[in-house]
């Protein structure tokens, strides 16, 4: 049983979400509030502050009752509410120092929850796995911050882009915006430092939860706070958006094969998150926001659901998912083009504006083959793109609205379209894909790519091979037998 | 013909089946074994799976030191079981450890080249295959699957012919050699079986060890053989052959010196007719304060005509919620019979499993809603949004912020269950269509009830049961065991249905079994998980019966309350006012954090066969199958016959799976809960895969303070008739006897007449037994 300061451990965390939300409430109707030391209750910071604070008491309720009878049970809530705790300051941090501190102590925190379980020998493998890419960030990100400091002599984020805008030095900050992409990367679990992230399952639920919810997308939140240097540096653009790219397609790929529930919302977060990459790479950081938050709360809602077993009533597949896919981009694209018309959006603003504006309308695309097929149910398959184009607009211009959007003077129009063909081709790949999935399959080959895509090319087993190799793991020991 | 195919079909025939999550139902891990004595069995288990069927002495001593009897109990269970008295008591009181008692366990291949050489390549094998039977499990259920025409052994040759996984950690050869084996399982395993070079002997120890290595996913493959009743049915045999194909590819391309069963490994085990005899002596503890509960004067006489009559599955929650019925309202009559009311049902409804009845029997009687019951455009954008391509992202930015909302939700008010869409739609079912047959499964009801037509009472209900839980992956294993894992409340419809239709009762009138013009039957289900009864179908009664259903429902209530005061304190509830209690038991199962709703049937030890008159108004403390039986009335022994081939050994199954999973949960339970990774709707496996788990979690056995919930006691069945009588119907009936002769269960007689009990005992032999 959990004792008095686990309990009480769970009212400050409780209370956590409640502080968020009053501060954002006061900073909306004007009231000034001093930030603390290190820390900025900025826009930013609040709204992440409030998913992580949301998710964290959350998955820390869940946990003191589904670990109930758990040996160690009292350890594993401490080193939660720790977790929380960093992660719920990282949020919040813009002095680069404080930042950096949060970052290793949620990176620690996370580590003894994923090692929870000793009896777990495969536990162990993953966790040094990712604690090897985890430093492998830690070190690019101090890189960043030593190049920021020995320059522009601050650790303020708001100092340092002011100074960076008075007195620029585009060969430095190139290389900060790399170093800071490297570190984000490593955090999210992008190609190719993904393999550790669909491993975790070792650790119980709501650790899966509070990691996919609130930990892992630290790198789209880092990514976020480099805003600047990232828009001044052309090519780190492209960088993150071919990572992002090739991470959501195989993430996609990968988490379409696989058999248990968990590995498959993993592989979903490696591509949801090398999606949130992209928009960052496409310079579209309300959405990237939206995403980020959107993301966090199914994914926690997701992990605490595993065990529900669906309706058994079988839903029906649509015979001809290309001819779906044909007729929902014909109706998307001018229902995309409409809304935007109608919400005052003008998709070619820029490059990632228009390629992300082309992905809404491929998603939209799915929608007759989703409800079954468009000869089934025509008039819902159009309603519904109708629908979501409107409301997917919406939501992104208010969200410009509410976290406010600026147009980045593009340094780069070539790189800028390569970025933004990168991300669109990606996605309609995979739509093609899926719609050719029994095609493929019937195909000779079908089944060789199939083993391919599902076991991630090897990359896996690859860096598996590298890490037993670095940190010689004892020899698993039989779990099933006695 | 493959060269010890004998071996085959006996290793696969020791593989018990295993069913899907939507209908877990209970199995004898036993169940291949019980044609075996319980002690050739014990050895067997641990040279096959490394497994235990017995506790530890520890536990014995612990069990017995609290006893004050103990030490004349274990006298007459050593006298009974051939054991050395003085050396059983300084073993079990004294603290004398005996002789180790080793058994020698065949090892594979894999298994000696990981001694030798500190690998983990046994580990890495099972699971690379347990990982390739999850895949082909869901082949049609995930967007991107294995063909859906293939079966087990091609999708591992096709699979393996490509994965160089295993080639990189070194076994180089592994995807050419898995692409050069025959296609045909049989032919792979004869050719394979064939160049091991073992005798049919080692043969069949090399199987059941390599079955045993992945116990989940054979038994889940053994499933479809077990129902055709030929082991060779379905796809096990492809496990086998892909067990041995890789356990030979050790010898074969790693190290040519690991040959399987090359070496054996010595297992120890605490002496198995010791621990037996102690078995004993715990049961013979609990067996003699059950009769004397038995023979206590009930507390109070039931009227001679009842004000309604209950009739509910023989589960053993069904007894505490019988006993406060009968308490609360003593002119009600209680009844116990097998939950599905002998309908085996085929519910048309749904694409997965419909059959509601025990899966022993074979679903014969179809029903299904009126009309179809359509899945929503909703149903649809719900399951399918977040894997659908490129939508899924696009979405969580849309609407992920709504599952904010939810999550706050489930953390503050989490939402009610939804009830199942069977107890509440209009059932296509018209009793005239077939009314002889309706008639027949009418009577049916009557008889296993032991409910005379003339005496019925003017309403009956019948009352099944089922569970509610939230985020609970084994939820059917709560359900009714009788109705194939799932809510009795469906079989309870359509028995009032077929009992109140006038066709059916001239018919049943017309057999001289007249049921009273003014006798109603309602249907009902007993929600286990609050201990509440819900009423069925009531608005399509006759009006007349409305004060008499009101009256019931309001006993009913009161009597779950008091259910529910018995109950609070195994589930860590103060107990507290009883209005308060029923929402803080509806809250626990609303929240998907707790992983405990109910102990269903733990603490199952005893199936009483026997009149109501003999156990009501006793306490038997939740832990007695009931079913109805009134020897008078079966002289044939037909109904007898029934009730021991049917629910007895179903109730024994049940019995030894809670047996096997708090005994020896490492081997025969499915883990720790928190760690539960659904694969489909197939079953479970821990974290981040490996071997399909098997039984029951460890919250459904051990109590949060680390304690077993669960005693493990095999069920002691206690019929109401003369031994001869038993013994006549029990020759007739082979896994029944088979259960009874070899320890598996054990069988008393109680005299219909006077208070004499006798012990049934190997042999056939019974001997008087004095009840203390």
């Amino acid at each position: 049983m959990p004792g008095p300061f686990e309990r009480l451990l769970l009212v400050g965390i409780t209370a956590a979400p409640v502080l968020m939300a009053l501060a954002a409430l006061a900073r909306a109707t004007g009231h000034a509030i001093p930030d603390p030391p290190g820390l900025s209750l900025d826009g930013l910071g609040l709204t992440v502050g409030f998913l992580v604070a949301c998710v964290g008491a959350a998955t820390f309720r869940f946990a003191v009752h589904h670990l109930e009878g758990e040996p160690g049970m009292r350890r594993f809530l401490r080193w939660m509410a720790l977790t929380i705790g960093a992660a719920t300051l990282l949020s919040l941090a813009t002095h680069l120092l404080v930042f950096f501190a949060a970052w290793i102590l949620t990176s620690m925190g996370l580590h003894h929850l994923l090692t929870f379980r000793t009896d777990r020998p495969l536990a162990l493998l993953v966790a040094r796995k990712k604690f090897l890419v985890s430093r492998l960030g830690d070190a690019s990100l101090l890189s960043a911050i030593a190049l920021v400091a020995t320059r522009w002599d601050t650790f303020d984020l708001a100092t340092l882009f002011a100074r960076m805008a008075a007195d620029p030095d585009p060969a430095r900050t190139t290389a900060i915006a790399f170093l800071v992409a490297v570190a984000a990367l490593a955090k999210s679990a992008q190609i190719p430092f993904h393999t550790w992230l669909p491993e975790t399952m070792e650790a119980p639920a709501p650790v899966s939860a509070l990691m996919h919810a609130g930990i892992v997308n630290a790198g789209g939140l880092l990514l976020l706070r480099f805003a600047p240097a990232i828009e001044a540096s052309a090519s780190s653009q492209v960088f993150l958006v071919a990572v992002g790219t090739a991470t959501f397609v195989l993430g996609a790929l990968i988490s379409w094969t696989q058999p248990d529930l968990k590995k498959a919302l993993a592989w979903s977060t490696v591509a949801q998150m090398g999606f949130l990459v992209v928009e960052c790479g496409l310079l579209a950081w309300p959405l990237a926001l939206l995403h980020l938050v959107g993301h966090g709360f199914y994914k926690a809602w997701a992990f605490l659901h595993t065990g529900d077993i669906p309706s058994e009533r079988p839903l029906a597949h649509s015979p001809r998912p290309m001819t779906d896919l044909l007729v929902g981009l014909v109706v998307a694209v001018p229902c995309v083009a409409a809304a935007s018309l109608a919400l005052g959006f003008d998709p070619t603003r820029s490059w990632g504006d228009l390629a992300l504006t082309g992905i809404l309308a491929l998603a939209l695309s799915q929608v007759p083959s989703i409800l079954g097929g468009i000869h089934r149910r025509p008039l819902a398959s159009l309603a519904g793109i109708a629908a979501g184009a409107l409301i997917a607009t919406a939501i992104h211009v208010g969200a410009e609205h509410l976290f406010g959007h600026r147009v980045a003077a593009t340094s780069s129009p070539v790189l800028a379209a390569i970025a933004g063909s990168l991300a669109l081709a990606g996605a309609a790949a995979l739509v093609l894909v899926r719609a050719n999935l029994r095609r493929l399959a019937a195909h000779p080959s079908g089944a060789r790519w199939l083993v391919r895509v599902a076991t991630g090319f090897q990359i896996t087993t690859l860096a598996n091979r590298i890490v037993e190799r670095l940190w010689s793991v004892d020899t698993p020991k039989e779990t099933r037998h006695a | 013909m493959l060269e010890g195919s004998a071996s085959v079909d006996r290793a696969l025939a020791k593989v018990p089946p295993q069913w899907g999550l939507r209908e877990f139902v209970a199995v004898n891990p036993f169940g291949g074994l019980v044609e075996r004595t319980l002690d050739e069995a014990a050895r067997d288990v641990a040279r096959r799976l490394k497994g235990q069927i017995l506790p530890n002495l520890s536990w014995y001593r612990e069990r017995l030191v609290s006893i004050p009897t103990a030490r004349d109990l274990l006298r007459t269970a050593a006298h009974r079981t051939g054991t050395d008295a003085a050396f059983l008591e300084r073993i079990a009181l004294g603290g004398v450890e005996p002789a180790s008692e080793p058994v020698e366990v065949f090892l594979t291949a894999a298994e000696i080249h990981d001694r030798t050489h500190r690998t983990a390549w046994d580990d890495r094998l099972r699971r690379h295959d347990a990982d390739l039977c999850g895949r082909w499990a869901r082949r049609s259920e995930v967007p991107w699957g294995l063909p859906e025409d293939a079966g087990l052994w091609e999708a591992w040759k096709l699979w393996n012919g490509t994965d160089v996984a295993l080639e990189m950690h070194g076994m180089k050869g592994w995807c050419q050699r898995a692409e050069a084996l025959p296609s045909d399982p049989w032919a792979a395993l004869d050719l394979l079986s064939t160049r091991s070079g073992l005798d049919s002997i080692a043969l069949e120890s090399w199987y059941g060890r390599l079955l045993g290595g992945l116990a989940g996913w054979a038994s889940w493959l053994r499933r479809e053989g077990w129902q055709a009743g030929n082991p060779r049915t379905g796809h096990l045999i492809d496990l086998l052959a892909i067990r041995v194909a890789s356990d030979l590819a050790v010898r074969d391309l790693l190290d040519p010196s690991s040959r399987p069963g090359g070496a054996a490994a010595a297992l120890p085990c605490e002496p198995f007719g010791i621990r037996r005899a102690l078995q004993e002596a715990v049961e013979d503890d609990y067996f003699h304060r059950l009769v004397e509960t038995i023979e206590e004067p009930p507390r109070e006489e039931p009227s001679p005509r009842p004000s309604a009559q209950a009739v509910f599955c023989i589960d053993v929650r069904s007894e505490v919620l019988r006993r406060h019925l009968e308490a609360v309202d003593p002119s009600v009559q209680t009844k116990g019979m097998a939950g599905f009311f002998g309908l085996a049902l085929d519910w048309t409804d749904t694409d997965g499993p419909g059959a509601r009845c025990p899966v022993l029997l074979g679903p014969s009687v179809a029903v299904g809603p009126r009309g179809a019951i359509l899945s929503t455009a909703v149903d649809h954008l719900d399951s399918r949004l977040p894997s659908a391509p490129v939508s899924a992202f696009s979405w969580v930015e849309t609407l992920g912020l709504a599952y904010g909302l939810k999550l706050g939700r489930d953390a503050v008010a989490p939402p009610s269950l939804k009830d199942r869409c069977e107890h509440h739609v209009a059932l296509d079912l018209d009793p005239a269509r077939d009314p002889e047959a309706s008639a027949d499964l009418a009577a049916g009801v009557l008889r296993a009830a032991d409910l005379d037509p003339a005496l019925l009472a003017p309403l009956v209900l019948l009352c099944g049961h089922g569970s509610r839980s939230a985020n609970n992956a084994h939820a059917a294993g709560l359900d009714c065991g009788a109705c194939g894992g799932h809510a009795g409340g469906l079989n309870a419809r359509v028995a009032a249905t077929l009992l109140n239709h006038p066709e059916v009762r001239r018919r049943l009138a017309a057999r001289g079994k007249a049921i009273p013009a003014d006798t109603v039957f309602l249907a009902g289900w007993h929600d286990t998980s609050i201990d509440e009864v819900r009423l069925l179908d009531r608005d399509a009664l006759p009006d007349r019966a409305r004060t008499a259903i009101t009256s019931l429902e309001a006993t009913l209530s009161r009597a779950g309350e008091r259910a529910r005061a018995e109950r609070a304190h195994s589930l860590g509830e103060s107990e507290q006012s009883s209005g308060s209690l029923l929402r803080r038991f509806d809250r626990r199962v609303r929240d998907g954090a707790i992983t405990r709703p109910e102990w269903a049937l733990a603490g199952n030890a005893a199936f009483l066969v026997a009149r109501r008159e003999r156990s009501r108004g006793r306490n038997l403390g939740g832990r007695v199958f009931l079913h109805e039986y009134d020897v008078s009335k079966d002289p044939a022994g037909d109904l007898l016959a029934a009730i021991l081939g049917g629910p007895m050994v179903v109730g024994s199954w049940i019995n030894l799976q809670y047996f096997a999973s708090t005994v020896d949960h490492e081997r025969f339970g499915a883990g720790s809960k928190i760690l539960h990774n659904r694969v489909g709707s197939h079953g479970v496996v821990m974290g981040n895969g490996g071997d399909l788990m098997t039984g029951l979690s460890w919250q459904s056995v051990v109590r949060s303070d680390g304690t077993w919930q669960h005693e493990p006691l095999r069920l002691q069945v206690i019929v109401e008739a003369t031994p001869d009588h038993v013994d006549a119907v029990l020759a007739k009936l082979q896994t029944a006897s088979s259960l009874v002769e070899n320890g598996w269960v054990r069988l008393f007689a109680l005299d219909p007449e006077r208070p004499t009990w006798w012990r049934r005992l190997g042999g056939r032999r019974w001997i008087p037994e004095d009840g203390d």
